[in-house]
């Protein structure tokens, strides 16, 4: 069966690298695209929203509908659950942005609690009227789209947080990976602090949240995860160590999980991996390619 | 209503979001593109200059004083006593526990029955039962070896802390070269080459590669002067460790113990006439240029190295001397194993991902200006980067400390050490200065 593929829809966005993307969960053909210039270094941002439609001969054609301008990059987008138009962005200035599709230029909402940069957004997919954010200042936010102000603040980890990813089968929920090498996992039912770990206090002004789990994943910044969606509790993280881990989470043994050597799959590519997908049994890992515009799907692995 | 939400701030701050990146953009931007910059995997000396818990450091490098072998100061010590001494100094220079030392490998050639001498003194000066000893032997690198065994036992995690030490008295244990071979052995041509003396295969390299006795001598010359010139600058004093040792009257034979404090086989007012009046110590080899003059001093001497994790460095409050990356060995034809170093070099560079480029002192021992000449000349290393370590024996762990000391007192970063082995090996080790 070695028919011959049809070339790939392409959209160019000069001057602005993806930062993520997301398809609609109410429209097939509709996809969104979280932007920034200068590769999200400096400079502003943009929210792309795009269509995908079928063409001729089995090909894509892909369109840019609109874009919104932001005043600092754009690093994650997220589409509401349960608004078919709306959807939120993270932006390097520490802020949320909702925006409406149907309206142009300006959110209709932002919400500016974070004092780092917000690396991610995830709307959860069972408790739909609840989004979370992560951020570098280390924290994790829950917000509801009404409400001015945040309903839950966590303080994550001492550093960066890459992601914050809310449990496809459990409500309460939420995994997330940061600069510490720690893949944590929170239980939004038993919000406690964690007792401070040995010596000096350095808890006492900003008193860490106690996590379910937190799993040493590795020796440098783990950048990405992902839940599986089929098996509950089996994540896969990603991260500057170049290798895709995975983690059945009801037995943490160190060294005893299915680890694939990233550095392998990745093309030996210098960069480190950055986005992470799961599905049943394939896992999509994308890193930085030579040139940090373009994003490339590599590899494809049974775990 | 959409406008006005725009602007609307619902944090801690009053000023609209806009003002408040514009405030603090270079300081944000700063601190983004590092935190971004953390991703990629840095290469060459920047990747080597990061720092990570799990690196193995060293905290301390001492050694005795290098004394010529049968009328120095340590003429009439015995290895055991030469090893009790750097052990004490250890226990009483590592500002650590030494129950916290997981291993101990001792790095010795000639000495006969050095595991009993290695063990027996640790224990009397002060190390608890508890601690282990091994010994290693790799000639001239022995003591870089005994580094390279700890380093390695560090980064496997079979310890936190551990003591490379080397120890040599040639005065007790005179070099009579290699054994009797098996005729199953010295039948092979290599083979028999092994057993040679040191000085053949000096005479070997000087006429293979054309170096000269001229070349020879000016360059010994020199390094006596180098070296002169270091001892009475004093650059000495930070690595060298006093050692209390017994000396025989040489009349009454008396036994008394002395305190021996510098080196003394360093000749002061070496002059290249000088040494070119000196009759050739191997007439019946080669072109007969190597002489007492221009070939390595036999020395008694020794030198500790102490290791860890910089995790446990951290936790006990120790000052980091250096970050141990690499320790390479290289084989050549045993005839010229004198040019090891050209070989063990570019392999050591390699595999720390560095160049010559971003060497800042290259350290190899001069058993013989033959060698040494041909191998600074064959790896273009620059002069002015090249520190000569002028004595056979006691090398490997002893290089290691006076190059860290050269290269702290050069506040340079990268440190590459190397030295040649008899039977046709070269050695090379890199260190970077923290």
């Amino acid at each position: 069966m070695s028919l011959p593929r049809a070339p790939p829809a392409l959209l160019h966005t000069p001057g602005f690298a993806h930062y993520s993307l997301a398809w609609s969960p109410f429209h097939t053909t509709r996809l969104a695209l979280a932007s920034s210039a200068n590769f999200g270094l400096v400079g502003n941002g943009r929210l792309h929203l795009v269509s995908v439609h079928p063409g001729p001969n089995g090909m894509q054609n892909i369109t840019l509908d609109k874009y919104y301008e932001t005043q600092d990059g754009l690093y994650d987008v997220a589409w509401s659950e349960i608004h078919e138009n709306q959807l939120v962005t993270a932006s390097g200035d520490g802020s949320i942005r909702m925006w409406d599709v149907v309206l142009n230029d300006l959110p209709i909402r932002v919400w500016q609690e974070h004092s780092r940069e917000v690396f991610s957004v995830d709307w959860s997919n069972i408790k739909k009227d609840t989004f979370a954010s992560s951020s570098w200042d280390g924290m994790i936010k829950l917000w509801l789209p009404d409400r001015p102000r945040s309903v839950l603040t966590m303080q994550a980890h001492h550093s960066c947080v890459y992601q914050a990813l809310f449990s496809p089968h459990q409500p309460d929920l939420l995994a997330s990976c940061s600069t510490d090498g720690t893949l944590k996992i929170f239980d939004l039912r038993t919000q406690t602090y964690a007792p401070p770990t040995g010596g000096i206090n350095t808890n006492f002004a900003t008193p860490l949240t106690a996590a379910v789990l937190t799993v040493p994943a590795s020796t440098t910044e783990v950048l990405s995860i992902d839940w599986n969606k089929y098996k509950p509790f089996v994540l896969a993280s990603a991260g500057v160590d170049k290798m895709a881990k995975v983690w059945d989470c009801r037995m943490i043994k160190l060294g005893e999980v299915g680890q694939v050597d990233g550095r392998q799959h990745l093309h030996q590519a210098e960069y480190s991996t950055s986005t992470i997908h799961t599905q049943s049994s394939l896992l999509d890992v994308a890193g930085h390619s030579t040139r940090m515009e373009s994003w490339q799907a590599v590899v494809g692995m049974d775990v | 209503m959409t406008s006005l939400d725009h602007f609307l701030i619902t944090g801690r701050f009053s000023l609209p979001s806009s003002s408040l990146l514009l405030s603090n953009i270079d300081a944000r931007t700063m601190e983004r593109v590092k935190q971004l910059a953390g991703h990629f995997r840095p290469t060459g000396l920047a990747a080597l200059e990061r720092k990570n818990p799990d690196d193995v450091v060293v905290t301390m490098a001492i050694r005795s004083p290098l004394c010529k072998a049968r009328k120095g100061g340590f003429r009439d010590a015995r290895t055991d006593e030469l090893l009790l001494e750097m052990y004490k100094h250890s226990i009483a220079q590592s500002k650590i526990d030494p129950k916290l030392v997981g291993d101990i490998c001792v790095g010795t050639v000639l000495t006969s029955d050095a595991m009993y001498a290695a063990r027996s003194a640790a224990l009397a000066a002060g190390f608890p039962e508890t601690t282990p000893v091994q010994v290693v032997n790799r000639f001239c690198s022995s003591g870089l070896m005994a580094v390279s065994t700890i380093a390695n036992q560090i980064r496997s995690g079979a310890i936190e802390v551990g003591l490379a030490v080397g120890v040599e008295s040639m005065s007790e244990n005179p070099d009579k070269g290699g054994p009797e071979q098996s005729e199953l052995i010295s039948c092979n041509p290599a083979s028999r080459d092994c057993k040679e003396r040191m000085g053949w295969t000096s005479e070997n390299v000087a006429v293979e590669f054309n170096v000269t006795r001229e070349e020879q001598d000016a360059f010994a010359a020199e390094s006596f002067q180098k070296a002169e010139r270091a001892q009475n600058l004093g650059y000495f004093k930070d690595e060298i460790v006093p050692f209390a040792v017994f000396q025989k009257d040489p009349k009454t034979g008396e036994k008394r113990q002395v305190i021996v404090t510098e080196d003394d086989g360093i000749r002061h007012g070496t002059t290249k006439e000088g040494l070119g009046k000196i009759r050739p110590a191997f007439p019946q080899w080669g072109n007969s240029t190597t002489t007492g003059g221009n070939a390595s001093q036999i020395t008694d001497g020794a030198a500790a190295v102490l290791l860890m994790t910089r995790r446990k460095a951290e936790e006990l409050g120790l000052t980091i001397l250096a970050k141990y990356v690499i320790t390479t060995v290289a084989g050549l034809a045993p005839r010229i194993m004198g040019i090891g170093p050209i070989y063990a070099i570019p392999k050591a560079l390699s595999l720390a991902g560095i160049t010559i480029d971003d060497v800042d002192l290259f350290e190899i021992n001069e058993a013989f200006a033959s060698q040494c000449v041909y191998c600074i000349k064959a790896l273009k290393l620059p002069v002015e980067k090249t520190y000569l370590s002028p004595l056979l024996r006691a090398t490997g762990a002893r290089q290691v400390a006076t190059g860290l000391n050269e290269l702290h007192r050069r506040k340079g970063k990268v440190l590459v050490t190397s030295m040649c082995i008899g039977t046709g090996m070269g050695a090379a080790a890199v260190f970077l200065r923290e």
